[in-house]
């Protein structure tokens, strides 16, 4: 004979069973004897737990409908004036950043440095390379180097002075390079490229180098070249024999 | 012992149809019949008087908020502030709260020797409470609240088929613990 479970004969004491199935628990509990004993002591070990149970209680407080509307009321007033504020944040900020774009410059500078810093792992392939009119540009805070590894088949260097607070460089064609804080790496190595270098006229100190030999310097005020001056005041390096040093 | 005949428990009060009653009539009807049982649940398992009626009140306004009826609201409002608990707990790290010993004044002013008698018992309940595992004490608090097998199923977050067993083992281990802890006690 097959008996129910334990959980079958308690959702039977606890009335949780359907009119069928109950019925049909009912009358497999009223013939045997087994079954009529474990529901038994269920429901005695129900009644006493719930008699324990009443032990721990306190009458309910209080409380009506409109003090849990008012509550209601209370929290979305709270999150709407949240709400604003957050939108009055945002406002505030769009609108510094729209009438003064430098601001938020500043503040994203401050937070990041300009370039980032070089890793010296990263694969020649996978670096950016400066075509017209791409600029590279670093902020000429102090120091700045700007190195072409090699000298060059053609091309040339024209290095302008100017109020520009950036340095840039511009080439006439592809060349891969880095640009970690205050320093420019070109791999110029088989190129045919001429580059135009703007650098701000109060930079503390700029140095331009062809293979490891400086072809240009400025240090405050002074300029240490042998290249020539052009008529716009241009400095004009040639690249395929590179301009003796300082 | 007389043949059983069995009756369903059957609901005192069906609640109207859906959609012939206005989200407002229903909250306030579901309030009324369902506030002091939420409240008596939680301070059950809590033991904490002000808790309870701060997470009752609590989950009523959530369902106030929430402006439509859930599909089993008795259900969704145990399953709301048993969240609510949980953040609290977690907000205030105020460990041992649940199920933790504690003294509560009764409603009305029993001499001090009943007093004490009535604070030893619920401490003795309380104490065999906390050996059972959380959710066995939920099981057999919301079971003994009057909440359905289905309900219960919902919120403990198991099959509807396997409540009647989880609560035979909830009720003999809260039985045997009450038992040894007033065998310590004498």
């Amino acid at each position: 004979m097959t008996h129910p479970t334990d959980g079958a004969l308690m959702a039977l004491v606890d009335r949780a069973v359907g009119l069928e199935d109950g019925a049909q628990l009912e009358a497999h509990v009223n013939g045997c004897e087994q079954c009529r004993g474990v529901v038994t002591w269920l429901a005695e070990k129900n009644l006493l737990v719930g008699g324990l149970l009443e032990e721990l209680d306190s009458p309910a407080p209080a409380r009506s409908v409109a003090s849990i509307i008012r509550r209601a009321g209370r929290q979305r007033r709270w999150r709407w004036q949240l709400f604003a504020a957050a939108a009055s944040l945002l406002v505030v900020a769009i609108g510094s950043a729209t009438m003064r774009p430098d601001l938020w410059r500043d503040v994203i500078r401050w937070v990041r440095p300009s370039a980032p810093p070089a890793t010296g792992r990263a694969r020649p392939a996978a670096r950016p390379t400066v075509e017209t009119p791409t600029v590279v540009a670093v902020e000429s805070a102090g120091q700045v180097a700007i190195d072409f590894a090699a000298l060059q088949s053609a091309g040339e260097i024209l290095v302008t002075l100017g109020s520009d607070t950036r340095v840039t460089v511009s080439a006439s064609g592809p060349v891969p390079y880095t640009v970690s804080q205050g320093a420019i790496a070109l791999d110029n190595a088989g190129s045919h490229a001429s580059y135009r270098i703007a650098l701000p006229a109060a930079a503390e100190r700029v140095t331009i180098r062809v293979g490891g030999r400086p072809v240009f310097e400025k240090r405050r005020a002074t300029i240490v070249t042998n290249a020539s001056r052009d008529s716009a005041g241009r400095y004009r390096i040639a690249l395929d024999r590179g301009e003796p040093g300082p | 012992m007389p043949p059983l005949t069995y009756l369903p428990d059957l609901p005192s009060s069906e609640p109207p149809p859906a959609g012939e009653e206005s989200f407002d009539d229903g909250f306030r009807r579901l309030f009324g019949d369902r506030f002091s049982g939420l409240y008596r649940y939680l301070h059950r398992l809590t033991g904490d008087a002000a808790l309870a009626d701060d997470l009752a009140q609590e989950a009523f306004v959530r369902l106030y908020q929430r402006g439509a009826m859930p599909g089993d609201p008795t259900a969704w409002l145990v399953t709301v502030a048993h969240n609510l608990l949980r953040d609290e707990h977690r907000r205030t790290a105020r460990r041992g709260r649940l199920l933790a010993l504690r003294r509560e004044p009764p409603a009305s002013m029993p001499s001090p020797d009943a007093d004490l008698l009535l604070n030893e018992r619920a401490a003795q309940v309380r104490q065999a409470l906390g050996t059972l595992s959380p959710r066995q004490a939920q099981l057999l608090l919301l079971r003994h609240e009057g909440h359905s097998y289905n309900e219960i199923a919902a919120i403990v977050g198991v099959a509807p088929g396997s409540v009647g067993t989880l609560l035979v083992r909830a009720t003999a281990a809260f039985a045997a613990a009450f038992r040894r802890t007033n065998d310590a006690s004498d």
